[in-house]
């Protein structure tokens, strides 16, 4: 690497940057910090970056004992999975609709759902809560589920992403025989799957993180996904014990940052694939 | 193989009329090229034809049945796209097997794992092997078929799509402008090896493009089409040497036909232009005013002092086995362009002044509105013919 001189506005830059990303990363790492210190070592008036005294098997098997960490693990994954499933499940012909299909009406059921991404979760959510009771499935995974299967925020993502797929592909398609809906599954989806991946991203984390709903919507601790659970967890039994609470935090959070990584890996592919016409 | 027959085919899109009421009959094995600017409708007419768009009047016939309303997979025909189209994610092999595997699988047969446990999938799956790889030895794509079409260039993606088009053996080839992405010697390659192909299979081919080059060179038939309406039809000669109007004048033929402005049809039915006279005899009223049209080679040079186009030498492009000169003419909005074989007109330099001539039966004649005015003789020609 060649020695290169920095100009004051790179330093300055690069000095912005950084301590961006140390306001977001702090509270992370004082989190994983924590979950490896004993107990007292956490309130001290000094900032300590590294305990003294290791206490990780302790802190971590509490937090596996004190609560079923692996269950709310295993809720979130079933939740968030089926969710996105669902979601591309419909959004991924809506979109091609959307895009590719001319049909009366069309800007008009665009405009609407446009207009649904506006809606807040928290807006509807007794409405919601009211609807679930009179049909009975309020505390199962159902009502964890059922609420977001229709994305319009993905239907919004992939339609724009549709936008840019040659109309010739889709008339080949045609010539060749492949229905509509065949059309949607084996050339629309092959070509999509970095602006499906992106959005995998966003609503994993999303639904692996929701608090709200999950709460509400459930009160059996074996249906709890991992926020929840962590903060139930607290609540009974921890509330000073810190340690543990740090421990479990960073065990529910551990999945999604193994699967970013696996993602980000799948991105790149994706780029590199798009590189086609 | 098929013949078409389209009759009174109109399209609209809300207000704007993209075709006026076409009228066309395409004969089996024939190679008919549509011709003509960008917007005139005829990649419009092409997607009627595949079923792609629905016409909003009239009807097309394919092989003697009525085919409006029928998807473009039931219509049986092929096309190329512009863009080749070809699938990002399969490889050269799956993307020419495609069409074969969507008519010769049933749904159960095509599903992803168990498809192998359904009876005779695995005889038409190797069937399917055989016919892509005879497309594949035809074409010279033998070593790509495990390639992506990423991986290709722009001249082998086309042959893929050519591919994926013959391996059906369909009714006809509709080629939406197939040549316009690739570079200027490929075009020139594969328009030959396109004329090769439909040498070969004998089928209909129905060919858009907006390069007047590419019909008069493969074509059987040229339709020049404007503003939604074919204005001529038939052989690359005929609408070379008769165009009917002068829109199809000026369209077809590289370098350009010369306009000249100005001509005027006199008492005894010939041409005056200036003080030069063509003793030909123009079925047209005298004293109209007329546009005169001629073809680069058509000119000759002559006696500057009493040549009937007389100007001066502003150009000379010599592009070795011809020479182009630019002439300018007084009173004429472009210059008139001269075409003369290697080493003509050598004793000519920038400025000097150049006579023109030319015979009267090289004469297109043209009324205001862009009509052709007829002489006499052609017409008489034509009573005879």
């Amino acid at each position: 690497m060649n020695a290169r001189i920095c100009s004051p506005w790179e330093i300055l830059r690069h000095a912005v940057l950084l301590t961006v990303a140390a306001i977001v990363l702090l509270p992370f790492i004082w989190m994983i910090v924590t979950s490896l210190k004993p107990q007292s070592e956490i309130f001290l008036s000094e900032i300590r970056w590294w305990p003294e005294q290791l206490h990780v098997v302790e802190n971590y098997t509490k937090a596996f004992e004190r609560a079923p960490l692996v269950r709310y693990l295993l809720n979130g994954v079933i939740v968030t999975v089926l969710i996105f499933a669902l979601q591309a499940l419909i959004a991924l012909p809506a979109a091609y609709a959307l895009a590719k299909l001319r049909f009366w009406g069309r800007d008009a059921v665009f405009a609407m759902v446009l207009f649904c991404i506006l809606i807040p979760a928290q807006a509807i959510a007794v409405p919601v809560f009211l609807l679930f009771h009179h049909a009975g499935i309020l505390d199962t995974y159902a009502a964890l589920i059922v609420p977001f299967t229709i994305s319009a925020f993905g239907i919004f993502l992939m339609r724009q992403f549709f936008l840019t797929v040659p109309d010739d592909l889709v008339d080949a398609a045609r010539m060749d025989g492949i229905s509509e809906f065949g059309i949607v599954w084996r050339v629309m989806l092959p070509t999509a799957i970095p602006a499906l991946t992106a959005f995998g991203v966003f609503s994993i984390v999303a639904h692996w993180n929701d608090y709200f709903w999950p709460l509400i919507a459930v009160n059996s601790q074996e249906l709890f996904t991992p926020p929840v659970g962590v903060a139930t967890f607290r609540n009974e039994e921890a509330g000073t014990d810190y340690g543990p609470l740090m421990a479990a935090a960073t065990v529910i959070i551990a999945p999604l940052i193994i699967a970013f990584l696996l993602a980000q890996r799948r991105f790149i592919e994706g780029i590199t694939f798009s590189g086609m016409k | 193989m098929a013949q078409f027959q389209l009759s009174g085919v109109r399209k609209s899109f809300d207000r704007t009329h993209v075709l006026k009421g076409i009228d066309l009959h395409i004969a089996e094995g024939e190679f008919i090229s549509l011709v003509g600017p960008s917007g005139c409708g005829k990649s419009t007419l092409l997607r009627i034809i595949a079923g792609l768009e629905d016409q909003s009047e009239g009807s097309v016939r394919i092989g003697g049945d009525v085919v409006d309303g029928v998807r473009p997979a039931d219509r049986n025909l092929a096309m190329v796209f512009q863009s080749y189209a070809l699938y990002p994610h399969l490889t050269v092999y799956n993307n020419i097997a495609v069409p074969l595997r969507m008519r010769r699988l049933s749904t159960l047969q095509r599903a992803a794992v168990l498809r192998w446990l359904i009876p005779g999938t695995r005889e038409t799956e190797d069937r399917i092997r055989s016919d892509v790889e005879d497309v594949a030895k035809l074409l010279g794509l033998k070593d790509l078929l495990q390639r992506k079409p990423a991986q290709l260039s722009g001249g082998q993606r086309q042959r893929v799509a050519v591919g994926r088009a013959i391996v059906r053996e369909p009714r006809a080839f509709l080629l939406d402008e197939p040549l316009s992405n690739l570079d200027a010697k490929l075009r020139v390659h594969m328009r030959t090896e396109i004329a090769q192909l439909h040498r070969r299979l004998g089928a209909t081919f129905i060919y858009v493009t907006h390069d007047q080059a590419e019909a008069m060179t493969m074509s059987d038939r040229i339709a020049v089409m404007m503003d939604g309406n074919i204005i001529q039809i038939g052989s690359p000669d005929d609408v070379y040497d008769d165009p009917q109007d002068l829109r199809v004048a000026e369209f077809i033929g590289s370098p350009k036909i010369n306009i000249l402005d100005g001509g005027v049809i006199d008492e005894a039915r010939g041409l005056v232009f200036g003080s030069s006279r063509f003793a030909a005899t123009f079925l047209e009223r005298p004293g109209t005013s007329v546009r005169i049209g001629v073809r680069p080679e058509a000119l000759r040079l002559a006696n500057a002092e009493n040549a009937p186009f007389s100007g001066r030498l502003a150009h000379k492009e010599n592009l070795g086995a011809e020479v182009l000169l630019h002439v300018e003419i007084p009173d004429q909005r472009a210059a008139v362009i001269v075409r003369f074989d290697h080493g003509g007109a050598r004793e000519i330099s920038i400025g000097d002044a150049v006579g023109l001539t030319c015979s009267p039966e090289d004469l297109r004649i043209f009324g205001a509105s862009g009509e052709r005015i007829k002489a006499e003789v052609e017409a008489r020609k034509v009573a005879h013919g």
